[in-house]
């Protein structure tokens, strides 16, 4: 139904959309999911072209919307757009609301609108609501009100652009039941989301949008349960990282401790752990692995902690020669570093300047 | 208590009061400075009015260097303040304070001539130079035929003529003739009947008439007439215009046409000349010099006697008797002490005061030694100073000093009468007095002793004549008579007689009455209020069209700043800041003369025109800035979500985001189209008869200013709330939120 | 890392604030080295001490071996992690721990 070819969205600075090519059938209800300023909400703003796309292009049903010639505006009645902060217009009534679309631009005449308007507002549960103002209501009935708004114009597809972030914790069951029933219904729906458990519920694909595009796509179990990419699984795993990269014998030692320090305090790491990975460091990389690089060597070690499982993990990548546990220099530090690991695994080759890669798990 | 419509009404009543209070107050108000002397040089350092642009402001400063010189658009303005006491004199032209005696206006002339004024037509510069050739021609035509001298004798003579002449009785075959006028220059041009008449405009209808043209008087401002001139603007101007060399250099006069004396105006006494007192009761003191005055000069007249200067001044202000004569300086002494105590001039009389010796060797040497002291005295500032301190303004606080007359050797025998204020009286119980000081220094510097005596004045002669004194000093008037029985010496001054009045206080008019009379005279007399509801009518259209004019454009120019094609809405909106920014840093007025004066000043428009035309524009200018404001004020949300249900950008302005703007748009926009009503008071610098020129045209000619001013201001105020109440009620049925169900559910069942 | 000593005759206690790592090791060995001469008793208090590296390890293995030339060495109230580390590595056997 949707297609998108090679969409690229810049601005002055920043490029949130590098290259996005998808195909969204009829019927996908696709969960849009990732960090923030990854382009999540550009993308469902370059489908119904609030926002002008750089590069690429978009068609809709064998109509290319980022053509110039084209009636942007007759393809947006066939699309809804349901906002973050409702956007209701506070000059007229909810039955206002709904009714003024159809009547305005799709010729409906007003009792016909109302009918189908009040009927809307029965299905959202809001109908003895229908003479009241917008600023009379709570959020939670606003955004039902912008969905049922929305819902006047019959659309092929509706676009959700964070429907709940604006919403008090209490409000937000009630919005996202009834896009529950819309989506049962079969209805065609893209939902911007941090809800991560409704972002499951809901959708028959899911998409993690990091790095300038569509990073990651699956169903929703290939997604959260086995993220397959890096960034993926950081953010499924709520991993939070710390890059640390050596180049020189000089380096910033007591420096990089005490940023391990900050950034244990930072994700609240507890002291135990902060105090293993600062072993693991010190060991590995000042008494066991430095005193062997040769000249222009590189030496990155990363350290993730996933929030979620509460677990911290260092991996050091090293180029040069592969060290030898069994000499004896490295016994005593070795012992350390096992004494602070769970677990200890050593990758002799892998691609790109570094040879070794050590993956220790820290208790 | 009171609700809030009965005390609007009550504030309403008492303001309009206020008019009836201060003509109460007005006698009250005594000038700066009364005509003491009939000289111009005692205005040397007095506030002195003249008309802007007139012959006067440019000589008079030169002749009076340190007074201070106010300038006023027109002479009813300038008698204005001289009647509120804001200046002490004025000058025009002898005809138009004639006219304004005849109006009833308190004031006289100070009797020397100092100027002489021609006067001319004026031709507008470029325009056809063959007009004023016609015109001399008719002026020379007229002159021998003695059309002209009537005409003078009709608008320069005593009587406000009856009888004015129509414009529309011309026939206009030979086209327009463009006349510009001031319209408070009474008799040139004013205001009667609501039709302009006057000499110059009697003038110029003879002319039209004769040479075919149909004439069309713009009335303006004396100054506006003068640059309408020079920028070709009209074809002819005529309004007391004085013919004066500077005035040659840049524009074209007609022949002259009437020629007569400037003189100084100041205030006189209201309404009086010696003819009302022809058959009064006068007081005299028997015998005296007045007496045979009085009876000269007033023959049909009751005469009263009383023994003394002081039972005149009783009687006179107890009314009693209705005045009496008396000379100057004696009067000044006595009237210091009540305010209400006045004169009126006697042309052609005056006395001479001296002191009186006796007819003997002594008196004889006296008489010499006092005429050559007198010559002495003259010469060093002595006398001035003398007479100064005893004549002037204020009274002296203590008696002369003795000077020590040890040394003298011979007595001299004088005579003093203590009732003669200023030259001899008491003072702290002493002698005191011009004449008792004079006397002093003469004796130091003859070496005499006086030995003073008090007594009356006759007596004293009568003891002159038996050698009993030797001097009487008393400030007695020489006459012939008494030069038979005693030598004088050479009179040491000489006063005018003025015959002295009391003015009563006007409590009679009372606050009520002068209100009937200030809404007459403002309102019905000689339907007044017709113009001044063309000058409403005239308000409200300027206002209306500039509104809705003003609007248009702002509106206009906001959609075209909107524009899809950048080069439009860019060029559109650097335009529109850098003319908002000039038009919100000048000044309404200006920005109307400059479009009157300077963009539009060779072409025909008229004032309205141009008054529509600049209002039009600064409001637009608002408009266009606050309805990009309002618009910018609406949430951007409401623009994505109705691009996102498929309104294209034209829907959207105009069904979504107008309609919201109007919320913050419309209170400022109804206060603005409000002020713009009180803003249109300007345009009548640029010739346009609206509500507030109207006013002022009345009040020019009634000679009051309360009363037009504060029922314009009432009238305005009227206006502007009427208006602002309309328009409140639109509001509040544009108002969205105040809808009831029946309208938001039009057209549908539930 | 602070070092504070006290000398009692000839028995010295030197205690240790901070870390004892790679880049303050240097410091104690300069200590020590500057003031074990005729001490007979050296006792190390570890109350203070956050943090052990191998470095420091090192530092201390050579020290017990100049006091065991001299007479005795002591380390005194070392933590728990600190503890485990001397059990880990074997210095438990090494060292004499109070």
């Amino acid at each position: 139904m949707i297609r998108i070819h090679h969409l690229k969205k810049a601005y002055p600075n920043a490029t949130p959309l590098q290259d996005v090519c998808t195909e969204i059938r009829q019927g996908d209800v696709i969960s849009i999911i990732g960090p923030s300023g990854t382009g999540k909400s550009t993308l469902i703003r370059c489908i119904n072209m609030l926002e002008t796309p750089t590069a690429g292009e978009i068609w809709v049903k064998d109509q290319c919307i980022t053509d110039k010639k084209c009636d942007i505006s007759k393809v947006r009645r066939k699309m809804g757009m349901v906002f973050q902060s409702f956007n209701l217009f506070p000059h007229l009534t909810v039955i206002e609301n709904i009714m003024k679309a159809p009547v305005d631009l799709l010729g409906k005449t007003r009792q016909q609108a109302y009918d189908q308007g009040m009927q809307l507002l029965r299905t959202v549960g809001l109908a003895d609501k229908a003479l009241n103002y917008p600023d009379n209501l709570s959020g939670g009935q606003k955004q039902r009100v912008a969905i049922a708004r929305t819902l006047a114009m019959e659309p092929e597809i509706i676009l959700f652009d964070e429907p709940t972030s604006a919403l008090d914790p209490t409000m937000v069951g009630e919005v996202q039941s009834v896009i529950r029933d819309l989506a049962k219904k079969g209805l065609t729906m893209m939902i911007v989301t941090h809800e991560m458990s409704f972002a499951r519920e809901i959708a028959n694909r899911v998409f993690y949008m990091d790095a300038g595009g569509i990073y990651e796509e699956g169903t929703p179990d290939e997604i959260f349960d086995h993220p397959k990419r890096e960034k993926t699984i950081r953010f499924i795993r709520q991993l939070k990282v710390h890059e640390a990269c050596i180049t020189s014998r000089d380096f910033d030692f007591i420096g990089l401790m005490s940023e391990l320090e900050e950034f244990g305090r930072k994700h609240q790491i507890s002291q135990k752990t902060i105090y293993r990975m600062q072993t693991v460091f010190e060991e590995m990389c000042m008494q066991i692995l430095l005193p062997q690089m040769a000249e222009g060597f590189h030496l990155t070690v990363t350290t993730s902690y996933s929030q979620k499982e509460e677990k911290a993990a260092m991996q050091i990548r090293y180029s040069g020669k592969a060290f030898d546990p069994a000499d004896e220099n490295n016994i005593l530090p070795m012992k350390l570093v096992e004494n602070a690991a769970e677990r200890i695994e050593y990758l002799p080759i892998q691609e790109d300047a570094f040879n070794n890669q050590i993956n220790i798990t820290v208790k | 208590m009171l609700n809030r419509k009965t005390w609007m009404l009550l504030i309403l009543v008492a303001v309009l009061c206020f008019p009836g209070l201060p003509s109460a107050a007005r006698a009250d108000e005594a000038p700066a400075q009364e005509a003491w002397s009939t000289r111009i040089q005692d205005l040397a350092e007095d506030r002195i009015g003249v008309v802007t642009g007139g012959l006067q402001a440019i000589m008079l400063p030169a002749m009076l260097p340190n007074a201070q010189f106010i300038e006023f658009n027109t002479v009813s303005d300038a008698a204005m303040a001289l009647t509120l006491g804001k200046i002490d004199a004025f000058s025009t032209e002898e005809s138009v304070l004639r006219a304004m005696q005849r109006e009833g206006q308190a004031f006289v002339r100070i009797d020397e001539p100092f100027m002489v004024s021609e006067y001319g037509m004026l031709f507008g510069n470029d325009r056809d130079p063959a007009l004023r050739t016609e015109f001399n021609t008719f002026l020379a035509q007229i002159r021998e035929e003695g059309t002209l001298a009537a005409l003078q004798e009709k608008w320069f003579g005593d009587q406000e003529p009856t009888e004015i002449l129509q414009t529309n009785a011309l026939t206009g075959e030979n086209g327009p003739l463009l006349f510009a006028t001031s319209s408070g220059q009474k008799p040139f041009s004013f205001i009667k009947n609501g039709s302009f008449t006057g000499f110059d405009v009697e003038l110029m209808i003879l002319f039209a008439r004769q040479y075919g043209y149909r004439l069309e008087i713009v009335d303006t401002t004396f100054g506006s007439i003068l640059a309408g001139i020079e920028q070709g603007k009209y074809d002819m101007a005529g309004s007391g215009v004085t013919i004066t060399q500077e005035r040659q250099q840049t524009m074209q006069f007609s022949d002259p046409y009437y020629q007569e004396d400037v003189v100084m105006v100041v205030k006189g006494v209201v309404g009086r000349s010696l003819d009302d007192f022809q058959n009064a009761t006068l007081g005299v003191i028997d015998g005296s010099l007045y007496d045979g005055f009085s009876r000269a000069l007033f023959p049909d007249a009751q005469i009263a006697s009383y023994p003394s200067f002081n039972d005149l001044f009783q009687c006179v202000k107890q009314g009693k008797i209705d005045g009496f004569l008396l000379d100057i300086p004696n009067f000044s002494a006595v009237k210091r002490t009540d305010k209400n105590l006045s004169y009126i001039t006697v042309p052609g009389y005056s006395v001479e005061i001296g002191i009186a010796f006796g007819k003997n060797e002594k008196g004889e040497r006296l008489q010499a030694q006092m005429n050559e002291f007198l010559a002495h005295i003259r010469k060093d500032s002595t006398y001035d100073a003398l007479w100064a301190k005893w004549c002037g303004d204020t009274e002296p606080a203590q008696p002369p000093s003795v000077p020590d007359f040890s040394g003298s050797t011979e007595e001299l025998k004088i005579v003093l009468d203590l009732s003669r204020k200023p030259f001899v009286y008491l003072l702290n119980n002493e002698y005191a007095g011009f004449e008792v000081e004079l006397m002093y220094l003469f004796c130091e510097a003859y070496g005499y002793r006086p030995v003073f005596e008090s007594a009356q004045w006759t007596s004293g002669v009568a003891g002159l004549k038996e050698g009993r004194y030797d001097v009487v000093s008393c400030g007695i008037y020489m006459t012939e008579e008494r030069k038979e029985s005693v030598h004088f010496c050479d009179p040491y001054a000489v006063a005018d007689v003025i015959l002295v009045i009391y003015e009563q206080e006007a409590q009679a008019a009372g606050a009520w009455d002068s209100l009937k009379e200030s809404f007459e005279k403002t309102f019905i007399r000689e339907d007044r209020w017709k113009l001044i509801m063309e000058g409403v009518i005239n308000t409200l259209i300027i206002s209306c069209l500039a509104v809705l004019g003003g609007t248009a454009l702002g509106f206009g120019i906001y959609m075209l700043s909107r524009s899809r094609f950048f080069a439009i809405s860019a060029l559109t909106k650097a335009v529109a800041r850098v003319y908002a920014r000039l038009i919100a840093g000048t000044p309404t007025l200006v920005v109307l003369m400059i479009l009157f004066y300077v963009i539009f000043g060779k072409s025909d428009i008229s004032g309205m025109a141009v008054a529509i035309i600049g209002f039009a524009l600064t409001f637009g200018s608002f408009v266009y800035s606050h309805l990009r404001l309002s618009v910018e004020g609406v949430d951007r949300g409401q623009r994505e979500a109705a691009y996102a249900l498929g309104y294209t950008r034209n829907e959207t302005f105009f069904k979504i985001i107008l309609p919201q703007s109007m919320k913050a748009f419309l209170p400022t926009y109804t206060g603005e189209a409000v002020g713009l009503i009180k803003a249109t008071s300007v345009v009548g610098y640029i010739s346009v008869n609206d509500l507030t020129k109207m006013g002022d045209i009345i009040r020019s000619n009634t000679y009051e200013a309360l009363f037009p001013l504060i029922a314009v201001a009432v009238i305005y105020f009227m206006i502007t709330w009427g208006v602002a109440i309309l328009l409140g009620a639109l509001q509040k049925k544009l108002d969205s939120r105040r809808r009831r169900e029946k309208k938001i559910l039009k057209g549908v069942i539930r | 890392m602070t070092i504070e000593k006290k000398l009692t005759g000839t028995e010295l206690t030197i205690a240790l604030a901070g870390r004892l790592d790679t880049t303050t090791a240097p410091q104690l060995e300069n200590e020590l080295k500057a003031s074990l001469d005729g001490i007979e008793k050296l006792v190390l208090d570890f109350s203070s001490l956050d943090y052990l590296s191998s470095a420091g390890l090192r530092v201390l293995l050579s020290a017990q071996k100049t006091m065991n030339k001299q007479g005795a060495m002591v380390v005194r109230n070392v933590n728990e992690t600190i503890g485990e580390i001397f059990d880990v590595t074997g210095f438990c056997d090494i060292l004499t721990i109070e």
